[in-house]
C-alpha cells in the first residue's frame, strides 16, 4: 500500500491502516529511536517512543502529505527520542554535539529561526559527499562513528577529521550569519 | 551561545540511509501503539494547530513542535497553492520551502463585533499572501461560498501611493476551505502582488512597517448577483515582512538571449512573431522576464506564447504574466506561479520556440 493510501486510511480513523503504516515505517522509525536511545535507555523505553511516533501519525495524518511520510516519520521520531533522553537527564550520545556561537549584540543582530534553517541547509548542502552522508549519519540519524566507519567502508579517524570539518564548516557559517 | 548540532539539524530532510536492524520487538510496539489509540480522545484542532499535552503522554517542548511541523505547512496555503494541472504532488522541498518561509503574524481587531485575525504571510517581495481569519458574532454563521473585503491594498511607504508607475494590485480574495460550514467562522487568503517590479523589488521586505486596511465585509449572493453586505468595519493591520530566504532569493536562468515566440493581435488578426527575451529571474513564488523592444518598434498587442518551469519529475507549472511595464527600449514583466517553485526541483525554464534554460 502506497504512503497515499496509508494516509487517506488513518485521516478516516481506519486502524488497518495504522497497522500497515506500522509494518511498512517500524524498522525505520525503531533504528531512529534506538541509535538516540540505546546507550541510556532500555529497549522498552524505546518501544514506547516509537509507538508514540505512530501514536502520533494518527492523530496528525492530516497534516501530512502523501510524499513526506517517511521524512514527517523520522523527524518526529528524532525528537522524541531526544525529549526522552533529555527529560531523563541524559546527553544525547554524539560526537561534540555543542557549537558555541557569538550571539549578537542586539535582538536585531541575533538569527532569525528561519535564517539559522537556512544557514544549517546552507552548510550541509555544501559538504562534498561522502562528508555530507557521515555528517547527517552522525547528527540526524545519530549513528555512531564506528557504525558509519563500517557503512562506508572508512576508518574512524576518517569519520572524526570528516565531522569536525563538518562542524568548523557549520560554525563558519553561523558566524558569519549568511553575509556575502 | 551553545546551540547544539543535533537541534540545528532539525529542518534538515536527509536522504534515506540504510540504518541496520535493531532489538526492538515490532510486535510489541504494535500493541502499545493499539492500546494508546483505543483509549485516548482524538486530537481537537485549535487555530494554528496546537497540540494538546492532555492526549500526548510525551511532554512537548519548542523543539519537538517545531519538529513535528516540519513537514506541515499552513493548510490554507496548501489549498491555495494545490495545482490541479501539476502532475505530482507537492514536495517535500516545497514543503520546506513553505515552512520556513511562512511568517506568523497574528494580529487580531474587532470591528461591529467581527474580529479579523491577520495570521500569516508569504512574500517574495514580488507577490504577498496573508490569511486571515473572521470570527463572526456567535449568532452569525458563515456558511456562504465566498467572502471579501473592500480593501485598502499594502501601504508600504507609510501613505498612500499610485503614481502611475508604480502600483500595489490586490489579487483578490480567496475563501478557503472550511472545515465547519455551520459555525461563526471562515478563512480568506488575500493576493497583493507589485508591478513595475525593476523599481520595487524589495518594497515588501525591506522591514519598514506596511498596512492593510479592510472594510466592509461582503457575502456571496449568488451567481447572478453582487455581493451583499455581511458587516460593515474597519480592520487596519500594521506588521512588517521579513527577508525570508530561501523565498526571496532568486537565480538568472539565462546567460545569453533567447529567441521566444510571440503574437501580436491587431484588431482582429493575430500575427506570429518573435521577441528577444535576455533575462528571466527565477524565484519562488514569481519570476521577472525581461524582453528586448521588438523590431516593430511597439509593444501594443504583443503577448509571449507560454513560459513554462519544468521540474525534474516532468510536471509544468505555467509562469502566468502578472503585469508589466516598458522602459528604455525594454519589456520587464512580473510572472507568477500557482505553486510555490523550490529551486531543488527545478529542472529548466521551457521557453516558447524550443530553447530550454537549464538551472545553473
Amino acid at each position: 500500500m502506497n504512503d497515499g493510501a496509508i494516509l487517506r486510511g488513518l485521516r478516516s480513523k481506519d486502524p488497518a491502516s495504522l497497522e500497515k503504516l506500522m509494518d511498512k515505517y517500524i524498522p525505520y522509525v525503531s533504528a531512529i529511536v534506538w541509535n538516540f536511545l540505546r546507550a541510556s535507555m532500555t529497549k522498552e523505553d524505546a518501544e514506547e517512543v516509537v509507538s508514540d511516533v505512530f501514536l502520533a501519525a494518527w492523530n496528525q495524518a492530516k497534516d501530512i502529505r502523501p510524499n513526506a511520510l517517511k521524512p514527517w516519520l523520522g523527524a518526529v521520531a528524532r525528537n522524541k527520542a531526544r525529549q526522552k533522553l533529555r527529560n531523563a537527564g541524559f546527553d544525547l550520545p554524539l560526537e561534540e554535539d555543542v557549537l558555541d556561537i557569538p550571539a549578537g549584540d542586539t535582538p536585531e543582530e541575533s538569527l532569525t529561526r528561519a535564517e539559522e534553517a537556512r544557514l544549517v541547509r546552507e552548510a550541509v548542502d555544501y559538504l562534498d559527499q561522502p562528508d555530507r552522508e557521515i555528517f547527517l549519519r552522525h547528527y540526524w540519524y545519530a549513528q555512531t562513528v564506528g557504525e558509519i566507519g563500517a557503512e562506508l567502508h572508512l576508518n574512524e579517524s576518517t569519520i572524526k577529521t570528516k565531522l569536525r570539518r563538518g562542524r568548523q564548516r557549520l560554525k563558519a557559517i553561523l558566524q558569519k550569519r549568511g553575509a556575502v | 551561545m551553545k546551540r547544539n548540532i543535533s537541534d540545528l539539524m532539525d529542518h534538515i530532510a536527509p536522504e534515506t540511509v540504510d540504518l541496520g536492524d535493531t532489538p526492538l520487538d515490532p510486535q510489541r510496539i504494535r500493541e502499545i501503539t493499539m492500546k494508546k489509540i483505543n483509549t485516548t480522545k482524538p486530537i481537537r484542532r485549535w487555530g494554528m494547530r496546537l497540540l494538546t499535552a492532555a492526549v500526548i503522554t510525551v511532554l512537548l517542548t519548542m523543539s519537538v513542535f517545531a519538529a513535528e511541523n516540519i513537514m506541515t505547512y499552513d493548510d490554507w496555503f496548501r489549498d491555495f497553492f494545490s495545482n490541479k494541472e501539476v502532475v505530482a504532488d507537492i514536495s517535500e522541498n516545497q514543503l520546506i520551502l513553505l515552512e520556513n518561509s511562512l511568517t506568523p503574524i497574528n494580529q487580531s481587531v474587532t470591528s461591529n463585533g467581527y474580529t479579523v485575525t491577520l495570521e500569516s504571510a508569504i512574500t517574495d517581495g514580488f507577490v504577498a499572501y496573508f490569511t486571515f481569519r473572521v470570527d463572526a458574532p456567535e449568532d452569525v454563521v458563515l456558511d456562504k461560498p465566498r467572502y471579501d473585503f473592500r480593501e485598502v491594498p499594502l501601504d508600504i511607504f507609510g501613505e498612500d501611493i499610485d503614481d502611475g508607475d508604480i502600483t500595489i494590485r490586490s489579487g483578490g480574495w480567496r475563501t478557503l476551505e472550511d472545515d465547519d460550514p455551520t459555525d461563526n467562522t471562515v478563512r480568506l487568503l488575500l493576493e497583493i502582488s507589485i508591478s513595475d517590479p525593476e523599481k520595487m523589488n524589495s518594497a515588501l521586505t525591506d522591514k519598514t512597517e506596511k498596512t492593510i486596511t479592510l472594510n466592509t465585509f461582503l457575502r456571496d449572493a449568488g451567481p447572478e448577483s453582487p455581493a451583499e453586505i455581511q458587516a460593515e468595519g474597519e480592520w487596519t493591520f500594521t506588521f512588517t515582512l521579513p527577508d525570508t530566504d530561501p523565498v526571496t532569493r532568486e537565480v538568472e536562468m539565462l546567460s545569453s538571449p533567447v529567441r521566444c515566440t510571440a503574437r501580436r493581435q491587431s484588431g482582429q488578426h493575430n500575427f506570429n512573431i518573435a521577441v528577444q527575451v535576455t533575462s528571466f529571474r527565477l524565484r519562488a513564488l514569481t519570476a521577472t522576464l525581461v524582453c528586448e523592444e521588438p523590431l516593430t518598434g511597439f509593444w501594443e498587442g504583443i503577448m509571449l506564447d507560454p513560459i513554462y518551469v519544468v521540474l525534474k519529475d516532468g510536471s509544468r507549472v505555467l509562469a502566468r504574466f502578472s503585469s508589466g511595464s516598458y522602459q528604455e527600449g525594454e519589456c520587464v514583466s512580473n510572472m507568477e506561479f500557482d505553486v510555490p517553485i523550490s529551486f531543488a526541483d527545478v529542472d529548466y525554464i521551457e521557453f516558447p520556440g524550443g530553447d530550454k534554460a537549464y538551472m545553473p
